[in-house]
């Protein structure tokens, strides 16, 4: 009996991506824990140098080191960090949609934006859409070696030591919890002092050996480390956002699969009463 | 306690320490800092090296030091608080001594035997942390040794 072969085809192929994608969950599920214990064992260096930094901004010393100036804006970097592989949801899209509008606003001021563009969803985007990329750095995969972003960002640097750009913005997934994650853009230079009362009035390091080298490599250490920190936050984000993508994912297929078995029994059921009143019909002209 | 200050120990891979001290002893690339509260701002480089902490809250009358091994970062000292960035780091009693041993041979030997193409800088600091590494064993050592 014929009847519904195409439906039960169907049914079929569903049910192998369903096991891909619960396959794809799983999978998701056991890298994001071990991308959160990466992300939770960098946080404390990248918090404590953020603090030794915003300290480093309130001090008065004689030398001011060029991130710490404001100039005037003519032209803003950006250091986007997104995911290699797709199939994560909103992840990526939130992300860029909410970075485009930010470029918006520096556009129509006729401010220019160089891009660095690390993870390849953002490098294809830009790519398309079109923007000014600098520097790229894709497939760093689930462990992200620090080594490997340096380049990238050294970039951005010199580009800011040359006066080639006269802001630098970082923007990535914050990994609120397994549920949630943030789009966020931040500014990483000029670096912005914060309020501290302890540390008011004026005062200043002693500085071993002298200020400006010593200032200067604390400073591109701290970019490193906050990009660094971005990544891997990123990339537990990403993980996250694909075992929730991938669960609904399966849910839905479930859903269609039950479906479509509805439909499938009652054509067959619609079948085997034609087939009866057909008989029937034969035998009362018999 | 007014004489203690607050002190934190990171490294790139997780917070090592954070806890009150009365007394800190760190490796700073121009000479040993000592460092006690009410010390004036400062800000340096490490060096390979020892970090000496000892502890507000220790009931050890004999004065013991905790001990760490450090290479490479920065320290910061506010007043109340002195942050150690250290690119690497380790409690001394987590230190493998005979890796540390391994390491500073191959270092000796890289520098004894001349290559043209020998990154002696490198192979230097490679020789300094391992002897830092195996310091902050021998120390430990005779601190248990007197205790």
């Amino acid at each position: 009996m014929a009847v519904g072969k195409e439906i039960k085809q169907k049914i079929g192929s569903i049910k192998n991506t369903q096991k891909i994608t619960s396959a794809m969950e799983m999978v998701a599920a056991s890298k994001m824990r071990k991308a959160q214990d990466r992300m939770a064992a960098s946080r404390p260096y990248a918090e404590k140098i953020r603090a030794v930094v915003s300290h480093m901004a309130n001090a008065t010393s004689e030398y001011r080191h060029a991130y710490l100036q404001e100039r005037e804006v003519k032209r803003v970097g950006y250091i986007v960090v997104t995911s290699d592989r797709g199939l994560c949801g909103g992840l990526n899209t939130n992300l860029l949609r909410s970075l485009i509008k930010d470029m918006q606003k520096f556009h129509n001021d006729k401010v220019e934006v160089d891009i660095c563009a690390i993870g390849q969803k953002g490098v294809s985007f830009f790519g398309n859409f079109g923007g000014n990329v600098v520097a790229a750095k894709t497939q760093l995969g689930d462990a992200p070696d620090a080594s490997e972003l340096i380049g990238a960002v050294k970039v951005m640097l010199d580009a800011f030591d040359n006066g080639e750009i006269d802001r630098l913005y970082l923007a990535g997934n914050d990994f609120v919890n397994t549920m949630t994650q943030k789009p966020t853009v931040r500014q990483l230079l000029p670096l912005e002092a914060e309020e501290d009362e302890v540390l008011k009035g004026h005062w200043d390091y002693i500085y071993e050996p002298d200020a400006q080298q010593l200032l200067s490599d604390m400073l591109v250490r701290y970019i490193e480390s906050q990009v660094y920190q971005a990544v891997v936050e990123n990339t537990a984000c990403e993980m996250a956002a694909r075992m929730l993508a991938m669960k609904a994912a399966t849910d839905n297929a479930g859903d269609i699969i039950k479906e479509l078995n509805m439909l499938y029994n009652k054509a067959r059921q619609a079948a085997i009463t034609q087939e009866i009143s057909e008989i029937v019909g034969g035998a009362a002209a018999v | 306690m007014s004489d203690a200050f607050q002190c934190n120990i990171v490294n790139t891979e997780g917070a090592l320490f954070s806890g009150m001290v009365t007394r800190a002893i760190i490796p700073g690339i121009e000479g040993e800092i000592g460092v006690v509260a009410g010390h004036s701002p400062l800000l340096t480089r490490l060096k390979s090296g020892v970090v000496r902490l000892r502890l507000a809250e220790s009931e050890d009358k004999r004065l013991e030091d905790t001990i760490f091994f450090v290479a490479g970062g920065f320290v910061e000292v506010v007043p109340n608080c002195t942050t150690i960035l250290a690119d690497k780091a380790q409690r001394a009693d987590h230190i493998d001594e005979a890796a540390a041993q391994a390491a500073k041979q191959h270092a000796q030997q890289l520098l004894a035997h001349h290559h043209q193409d020998l990154d002696y800088a490198r192979a230097l600091a490679q020789l300094a942390e391992a002897m830092a590494r195996l310091q902050a064993v021998s120390e430990l050592r005779r601190k248990l040794q007197r205790g």
